[in-house]
C-alpha cells in the first residue's frame, strides 16, 4: 500500500500554505493558481486554474487582459467545456466541475515603450511568470516572491495583487536575427540584379554574410548582412542617377546639334559612350561623372562659337577623353557592325507569353516585337530605333534575359539579341 | 542539463530546435514542477515562518543578484552603444544609471551579511532604477522589417505550445475511451506543417513559413473543433449526473430549510408555498432529457434553475436573507464534501492510505451539522464561524488529494519510463 512520505508531507504542507485560499467573495470559484508565459512577441499564454461552485451549471471567470485567442477550458479529467466571451467575464459550462483549467493566448497585457517591454497585470492569487529567453529585467514590482533563471530565461513568482515587470529583449547577434537580415539582404541584391544592376560588392558581402552565418558566427552575418543591402540600395540609386543623366546628356546633345560647335559635339558624344561603356560593367560613379561631363560641356558651349573656342573645347575634351580610359579605346574598336548570323528565326508566340505575363513592361513587349519582327537584333539596332541608351538597352537586356525570353550573346564585338525559344511552343 | 529540459541553442534567441512532442510534453511537466515548487516556497512571502524559509530566500537572494548583474551589462553596453554611434548620453539617464549601480552595491553587501529580504528589497529597487535609466535614453533600435520577420520564429513557438495543449487534451479523451484517431492525424498534420514553417524558417523564405503556420493553424482549428465534439458524449454524462445531483441537493435544501423556517414561525400558507417551489424545481429537473432537448438548451435552463434554488426562502418578513444564505452555504459545502469523497475513495482504490483525509472530511461533516443546528437556534453568528471552520477543513483536504493525485500521476509515468526502458532492452 501506498502512504504519503514524510518528505512529500512536507511539500504538501508548503503547498497548502500556498495554495489554501479562502474562496473570493462574490465569485462562483476559487483561484488556484495562475501562471503567464511571455514570448518574444509581447503575446502571453495564460494558464488559470480554479475551483468552481459545484452546485452551479455554469461559472463566470474573471480573465487577465482583453482578447483570449486559443481559448480551452477543460474539467479535472480532462474535457472541454464550453464557455461564453462576456464584456468582462467568460462563462464556463462548469457542470459541477471539480477543477476548471482555462488557457489562452492574449496581447493586451504587455506595451512596449522604446526597446523596454512591460507586463502589467492584477493577479488573484501568487502567479508564476515566465519572461523570453534571453531578455533582460529592469523592472520588478513588487519584490518577487522567488526567481530561477533556467535556460537563459527568469521564472519569477509574484504575489497576487497588481505586479509589473519590464525588460529588455535584444535581438542582435541572435541565429534568427541575422537570418532575417540575411533574407533582407538578398532581396535588396536580388531586386538590384533584376532591374540589370551589377552589385559585385553587395553579391560579396552578402557571401561573407552566408558564411559568416554557417560558422555559427551571427554578429558578424548580421554586419556583412547590413552592409550587402546598404551596398545593394546604394548602388541601385546610383546607377539610376547614371542612367538619368546619361539620358539627360544625350537628349540634351540632340537639342544642340547645329546649333554649337560640331567638334564639343563630338567630344560630348564620346563622353556619353564613355559613360555607358563604364554604367555596362557597373562603374556607376564612373558613369555619372562622364555623363555629367559631358551634359557641363554641352550646356557651357556657346551657341555662336568660333573655329578658337571649338578648338579649346577639343583639347578639354581630350583631358576627359584620356580619364576615360580603356572605355573609350575599346568603344572605338566597335564602330562596324558585324554580320548578322544566320541561324533561322525562333518562332515564339508573344500574344501567348504577353497574355500569361501581364506584369512585363509596355517598352520590352515593343523591344521583343522588334527583335522578332527582325529576326534577332544587335544591342547597336536597338537603341537607334527606340532611341535609348545602351546602359538601357542592358538593363532591359537583363529583365527580358531573367525572364527567360532573350537570349544574349557576342557576334565580332556587338552584342546580339534573340528571342529564346520557349517551351510548349513550336 | 536535465532530462526533458529543452536548452536554448548557443546564440539562439528562441528555442526553436525541433522537439518531439514527447519532449515538449516533459518540457510541460517540468514546467508545471517549477510552477509547484515556486509557488510552494512562496509560502515566506505570505509571512508564514517554517525551516526551510532561508534557504529559498538566499536562492531567491543569490538569483536576484545574478539577474543584476546581467542587466547591468545590457544597460551599461545600451549606455556605451549611444556614445559610440556619437550620441551623448542624458545627464539624468546617466544619474539614473548611477543610482542604480550604488543600489546594486548595496543589495550585494546585504547579501553578502546574510540579509536576504533586504538583499532582495534593494536587488528590485535597483533593477526599476536600470529601468528609469534606460527609459530616459529614448532609445528604439527596433528595426520594424526584421520584428516583423522574427515574429514568425515566435509564432511558430506559441502554435507549437497550442499545438502541445490539444495533445493533452486529446490523450485525456482517450484515456476515457474515446477514439482520437481523426484528431491525432489533423495534429500530427499540423505537427508537420509547423515542421515546414521551421525549415523555412531557417532557410530564410518568410513567405513560405507563413503559408505553413497558417495550414498548422487551420489543422489545429479543425482538430480543436473535432475535440469539442468528441467531448460532447462525455458532457452528455457529465451533465446527467450534474441533474441527479442537483435534484439529490435541492431535496436536501428543501428539507433543511423546512425545518430552520418551522423555527421561525413561518406561516402554512408560506411554508407550503416554498415546498411547491421546491417540487417545481425537482419536477423541471426529471422533466430535463438530454437525449431529446437541445444541449445547449439544458445547460441554460440548469443555470436558472440552480440560480433559483438560492433565491427559495429569501424575501420572507419572518427569516434574514443572510440566514437563507448561510442555509445555501452549508448545501453547497455538503456538495464539496460529497465531491471529496468520490475522489477519496478513487485514491483508496489506487492504494493510498486515505485516513488522515477521511477524518478531516468527517470532521467538517460534523461542522456543517452543527452550523445547521445553530442555525435552527436562531444563532446565526455561530453558525458562520461553523460553517467558515468546515469551509478552510475542505481547502485543506483539496490540497491534499490534488497532491497524492499528482504523486500518482509522477508514479504513474515512472513506471511506464521503466516498463519502455526495460521493453527496449528487452528487444535489443
Amino acid at each position: 500500500m501506498h502512504s504519503i512520505t514524510h518528505s512529500k508531507a512536507v511539500m504538501l504542507l508548503l503547498a497548502l500554505a500556498a495554495f489554501s485560499l479562502t474562496p473570493i467573495h462574490g465569485l462562483d470559484y476559487t483561484p488556484a493558481t495562475l501562471t503567464l508565459e511571455v514570448f518574444a512577441d509581447g503575446t502571453v499564454d495564460v494558464e488559470y486554474t480554479f475551483e468552481p461552485d459545484p452546485t452551479l451549471a455554469t461559472v463566470n471567470v474573471t480573465l487577465m487582459g482583453e482578447d483570449y485567442m486559443n481559448l480551452l477550458a477543460a474539467d479535472q479529467d480532462g474535457l472541454l467545456l464550453d464557455w461564453a466571451i462576456h464584456p468582462g467575464f467568460v462563462e464556463v459550462d462548469s457542470l459541477g466541475s471539480d477543477e476548471i483549467k482555462v488557457s489562452y493566448s492574449t496581447q493586451s497585457l504587455t506595451n512596449k515603450t522604446g526597446s523596454t517591454w512591460s507586463v502589467a497585470v492584477d493577479a488573484p492569487v501568487n502567479h508564476v511568470l515566465a519572461i523570453p529567453a534571453g531578455a533582460v529585467l529592469v523592472e520588478l514590482a513588487p519584490p518577487p516572491i522567488d526567481i530561477i533563471v533556467m535556460d537563459n530565461r527568469a521564472i519569477i513568482t509574484m504575489p497576487a495583487g497588481p505586479s509589473r515587470v519590464s525588460y529588455i529583449l535584444g535581438s542582435t547577434g541572435t541565429r534568427e536575427h541575422a537570418l532575417v537580415l540575411l533574407s533582407v539582404a538578398k532581396d535588396a541584391v536580388d531586386e538590384a540584379k533584376l532591374g540589370g544592376v551589377i552589385v559585385d560588392d553587395a553579391e560579396a558581402a552578402l557571401a561573407q554574410a552566408r558564411g559568416a552565418y554557417d560558422a555559427g558566427l551571427y554578429t558578424q552575418s548580421e554586419q556583412y548582412s547590413t552592409e550587402a543591402s546598404r551596398l545593394a540600395q546604394e548602388t541601385m540609386v546610383l546607377a539610376g542617377e547614371a542612367d538619368d543623366a546619361i539620358r539627360e546628356a544625350r537628349t540634351l546633345m540632340q537639342s544642340k546639334q547645329g546649333k554649337i560647335s560640331q567638334g564639343t559635339i563630338e567630344v560630348a558624344s564620346g563622353l556619353i559612350d564613355a559613360a555607358e561603356d563604364a554604367y555596362m560593367v557597373g562603374e556607376y560613379a564612373e558613369s555619372l561623372t562622364q555623363a555629367e561631363q559631358a551634359q557641363t560641356m554641352l550646356l557651357e558651349a556657346k551657341e555662336t562659337g568660333g573655329i578658337d573656342q571649338t578648338l579649346i573645347i577639343a583639347g578639354a575634351a581630350l583631358v576627359a577623353l584620356v580619364t576615360a580610359g580603356v572605355f573609350m579605346l575599346r568603344r572605338r574598336g566597335q564602330a562596324r557592325e558585324p554580320e548578322r548570323p544566320e541561324e533561322p528565326p525562333v518562332n515564339v508566340d508573344l500574344d501567348t507569353i504577353f497574355r500569361d505575363r501581364p506584369h512585363l513592361r509596355t517598352d520590352d513587349k515593343a523591344v521583343l516585337r522588334f527583335i522578332q519582327g527582325k529576326g534577332g537584333a544587335f544591342i547597336t539596332e536597338v537603341r537607334d530605333h527606340f532611341n535609348i541608351p545602351k546602359s538601357s538597352a542592358w538593363r532591359m537586356a537583363r529583365r527580358l534575359e531573367e525572364e527567360g525570353l532573350l537570349m544574349v550573346s557576342t557576334v565580332g564585338r556587338e552584342t546580339y539579341f534573340q528571342l529564346k525559344k520557349q517551351g510548349g511552343q513550336p | 542539463m536535465k532530462p526533458g529540459f529543452h536548452r536554448v541553442p548557443p546564440g539562439s534567441y528562441y528555442p526553436l530546435k525541433r522537439m518531439s512532442s514527447a519532449v515538449m510534453k516533459m518540457n510541460r511537466k517540468a514546467l508545471s514542477l517549477i510552477v509547484m515548487t515556486l509557488l510552494a516556497t512562496s509560502a515566506t512571502g505570505l509571512g508564514l515562518v517554517y525551516a526551510q524559509a532561508a534557504e529559498p530566500r538566499s536562492r531567491a537572494a543569490e538569483t536576484l543578484l545574478s539577474v543584476l548583474e546581467n542587466t547591468n551589462g545590457r544597460v551599461s553596453a545600451l549606455f556605451d552603444s549611444v556614445t559610440a554611434g556619437g550620441g551623448q548620453v542624458p545627464q539624468e539617464a546617466q544619474e539614473q544609471l548611477q543610482v542604480a549601480v550604488t543600489l546594486r552595491a548595496q543589495a550585494q553587501a546585504h547579501f553578502e551579511a546574510g540579509e536576504y529580504e533586504e538583499c532582495i528589497k534593494k536587488s528590485t529597487e535597483a533593477l526599476n532604477a536600470y529601468g528609469k535609466a534606460v527609459a530616459k535614453l529614448h532609445r528604439d533600435d527596433d528595426d520594424d522589417e526584421a520584428e516583423e520577420q522574427l515574429g514568425l520564429f515566435t509564432a511558430v513557438e506559441r502554435a507549437r505550445a497550442y499545438l502541445d495543449r490539444l495533445r493533452s487534451a486529446a490523450t485525456d479523451l482517450e484515456s476515457q475511451g474515446i477514439d482520437i484517431s481523426e484528431v491525432e492525424s489533423l495534429l500530427d498534420q499540423a505537427e508537420a506543417a509547423l515542421d515546414g514553417a521551421e525549415d523555412a524558417l531557417n532557410q530564410g523564405d518568410f513567405d513560405a513559413a507563413e503559408d505553413h503556420l497558417g495550414e498548422a493553424r487551420s489543422l489545429m482549428g479543425q482538430a480543436t473543433r473535432e475535440l469539442r465534439s468528441l467531448s460532447n458524449t462525455k458532457r452528455r454524462e457529465k451533465a446527467e449526473r450534474f441533474i441527479n445531483q442537483t435534484m439529490i441537493r435541492i431535496q436536501q435544501l428543501e428539507e433543511k430549510m423546512l425545518r430552520v423556517l418551522s423555527r421561525y414561525g413561518v406561516s402554512e400558507e408560506d411554508t407550503q408555498s416554498i415546498i411547491a417551489e421546491f417540487r417545481a424545481m425537482t419536477a423541471a429537473l426529471e422533466g430535463m432529457d438530454l437525449d431529446r432537448d437541445d444541449f445547449e438548451g439544458v445547460v441554460g435552463r440548469l443555470r436558472h434553475l440552480v440560480k433559483e434554488s438560492h433565491e427559495i426562502g429569501r424575501g420572507r418578513d419572518e427569516v434574514e436573507n443572510e440566514t437563507v444564505e448561510r442555509i445555501s452555504d452549508v448545501s453547497r459545502l455538503e456538495a464539496m464534501l460529497n465531491r471529496y469523497r468520490g475522489r477519496l475513495r478513487e485514491l483508496e482504490q489506487l492504494g493510498y492510505g486515505t485516513g488522515n483525509m477521511t477524518g478531516v472530511l468527517a470532521e467538517a461533516e460534523g461542522l456543517l451539522s452543527e452550523a445547521m443546528v445553530k442555525l435552527e437556534e436562531g444563532d446565526r453568528e455561530a453558525a458562520e464561524g461553523l460553517i467558515d471552520q468546515a469551509n478552510e477543513m475542505l481547502d485543506d483536504i483539496d490540497d491534499m488529494i490534488d497532491d497524492a493525485e499528482d504523486e500518482d500521476d509522477d508514479e504513474r509515468s515512472r513506471s511506464n519510463d521503466i516498463s519502455r526502458s526495460d521493453g527496449r532492452s528487452g528487444s535489443s
